[in-house]
């Protein structure tokens, strides 16, 4: 090799690695599958092989293609069925299985199917994909007083309806399965989950030694 | 059909099967996915996960054997994942035959370059891929996150179909330039870029099995063998063949019928030049 190969080479080698570092950097904010451990220790655990999203019952888990950012690592696009009974959820269905729920079977079909442990084995109340949360200026409950189909749909009555004819998200119950956004007949969707936590996506690099160093500790 | 055909046509409707098996079939992607009950991960994806978080949080003993299991395959088999499975392996070369059947050639190859001098004029060096490799494995020290599996065209391939359509995001306009980089060379991003190529590299230099054999008496030296195979060996002159892709494509298009395969291939020893050049002279005289 001579001297102008190894200098290109070289200059090769530390553009790809700052061009793999930098569009890994910034954190993207998009709700993870179930089970998900906090997003920097689910971003260095996950290998993109999308195991979860072919194995969802709903087709609800996607590639997140919307960024530059983590291109390939799964999001709930979707709904999460989070029992097997309701995988095609309806008003209806839900109100009747709500009575049934403590012995119905859950699914968690992608933590089962993940290889590397980025989404964890957890029980029903630890499950905290997202928290939704209501535009009232588009509601038809807080416009019309009508609809309530995501008070219907809603199994874990995180959605409930409010002296005025509202509805609220009580959010310490609410799991953001995202049924509710998935039924709401709104076409911008008066209801919408977002990520449980919002940390600043600034000193990512920090941010991610302490961030899995705490996760070791707690567990 | 004689066997150097047949072999060839094996080896693409091997490539056709692992192509629709790994798009449209299994559940999950080449990085890791269930064939018969055995979990499989790809050691790449692997390594960066160590490299990224330490112990992946699962059952160990799962995710060494699936990682033992592609290793292993590969000690035994060499690259053959890379001419037999990979589905960007077959994307490339359907390209490829495009590409030729249109009547283009490869701009290496293009002009009036005898073969010998095609094989010496090539710029790019094949140990390009450790770099790329090295790249990968430094960010993802860096970032903490599997860096290349955002980027890998093998993954974008498999998770296009999931997404309903093969053409999703940004992220196909790598699997576009990979493909458009034979243009410039045949299996272009395999032979220089691909770190997945240089990591099974890397393993299958202890690989012993299914190696190309030249019958020295009867090579005449003409270095076709460095144009026709995909991987850019001059098979006549290897000796370890850590990089050969076992697609035989060498045996099959030899123009001197000279490549046979030995099965359990210790290191071919090299004929001292002066040998060969006589047993050719010879040959001349005979003619």
């Amino acid at each position: 090799m001579n001297r102008r190969g190894f200098i290109l080479s070289i200059a090769g080698f530390l553009m790809l690695t700052a061009t793999l570092t930098l569009t890994n950097l910034k954190e993207s904010k998009t709700l993870r599958p179930p089970g998900a451990v906090g997003e920097e220790s689910f971003l260095s655990l996950c290998i993109r092989c999308n195991r979860c999203a072919d194995i969802c019952p709903t087709k609800g888990i996607k590639p997140d293609n919307s960024s530059l950012f983590a291109i390939g690592a799964p999001t709930l696009a979707g709904y999460c069925a989070v029992y097997l009974d309701l995988i095609e959820p309806t008003p209806s269905k839900n109100r009747a299985f709500k009575k049934a729920k403590s012995s119905a079977e859950l699914c968690f079909r992608c933590i089962a199917a993940c290889p590397t442990g980025a989404l964890k084995r957890i029980e029903l109340e630890e499950l905290k994909i997202g928290v939704a949360e209501v535009d009232r200026s588009t509601c038809l409950a807080w416009l019309y007083n009508t609809c309530y189909r995501c008070v219907d749909i809603c199994v874990f009555d995180a959605v409930k309806i409010t002296g005025k004819g509202g509805v609220e998200v009580n959010e310490p119950l609410c799991v953001g399965c995202k049924q509710c956004e998935y039924i709401c007949p709104v076409p911008e969707k008066a209801i919408a989950v977002s990520p449980p936590h919002s940390d600043s996506p600034s000193k990512r690099l920090g941010n991610r030694r302490l961030g899995n160093r705490r996760l070791e500790y707690e567990s | 059909m004689n066997l150097k055909k047949l072999i060839q046509r094996l080896r693409h409707v091997s490539q056709a099967f692992f192509f629709i098996f790994f798009v449209f079939v299994v559940v999950g992607t080449v990085c890791s996915f269930i064939i018969g009950g055995f979990e499989i991960i790809e050691p790449l994806g692997a390594l960066q996960i160590l490299i990224a978080n330490g112990v992946p949080q699962t059952s160990l003993i799962i995710f060494i054997t699936a990682t033992a299991a592609f290793i292993t395959l590969t000690v035994i088999l060499g690259r053959a994942w890379c001419a037999w499975a990979c589905p960007i392996g077959t994307l490339t070369e359907f390209t490829e035959y495009l590409i030729i059947k249109r009547g283009f050639k490869p701009m290496v190859e293009r002009g009036s370059k005898t073969l010998a001098a095609v094989s010496k004029d090539r710029v790019w060096n094949k140990e390009v891929k450790y770099l790329t490799l090295g790249a990968v494995v430094l960010s993802s020290a860096l970032t903490r996150t599997p860096s290349w599996c955002s980027f890998c065209p093998i993954g974008t391939i498999c998770r296009g179909s999931v997404a309903g359509t093969l053409v999703a995001g940004a992220e196909m306009a790598v699997v576009g330039a990979v493909l458009a980089a034979n243009v410039y060379e045949k299996r272009f991003f395999c032979k220089y870029i691909c770190p997945v190529a240089g990591l099974l590299t890397l393993i299958s230099r202890v690989n012993l099995f299914i190696k190309p054999k030249v019958k020295r008496e009867e090579c005449r030296s003409c270095r076709a063998c460095a144009v026709i195979c995909p991987e850019g060996l001059m098979v006549c002159e290897e000796k370890t063949f850590a990089e050969c892709t076992k697609c035989f494509v060498c045996y099959s298009k030899c123009p001197y019928n000279v490549i046979s395969i030995s099965l359990i291939g210790r290191k071919i020893s090299y004929s001292p030049h002066h040998n060969r050049r006589k047993t050719f002279q010879t040959s001349c005289k005979r003619h």
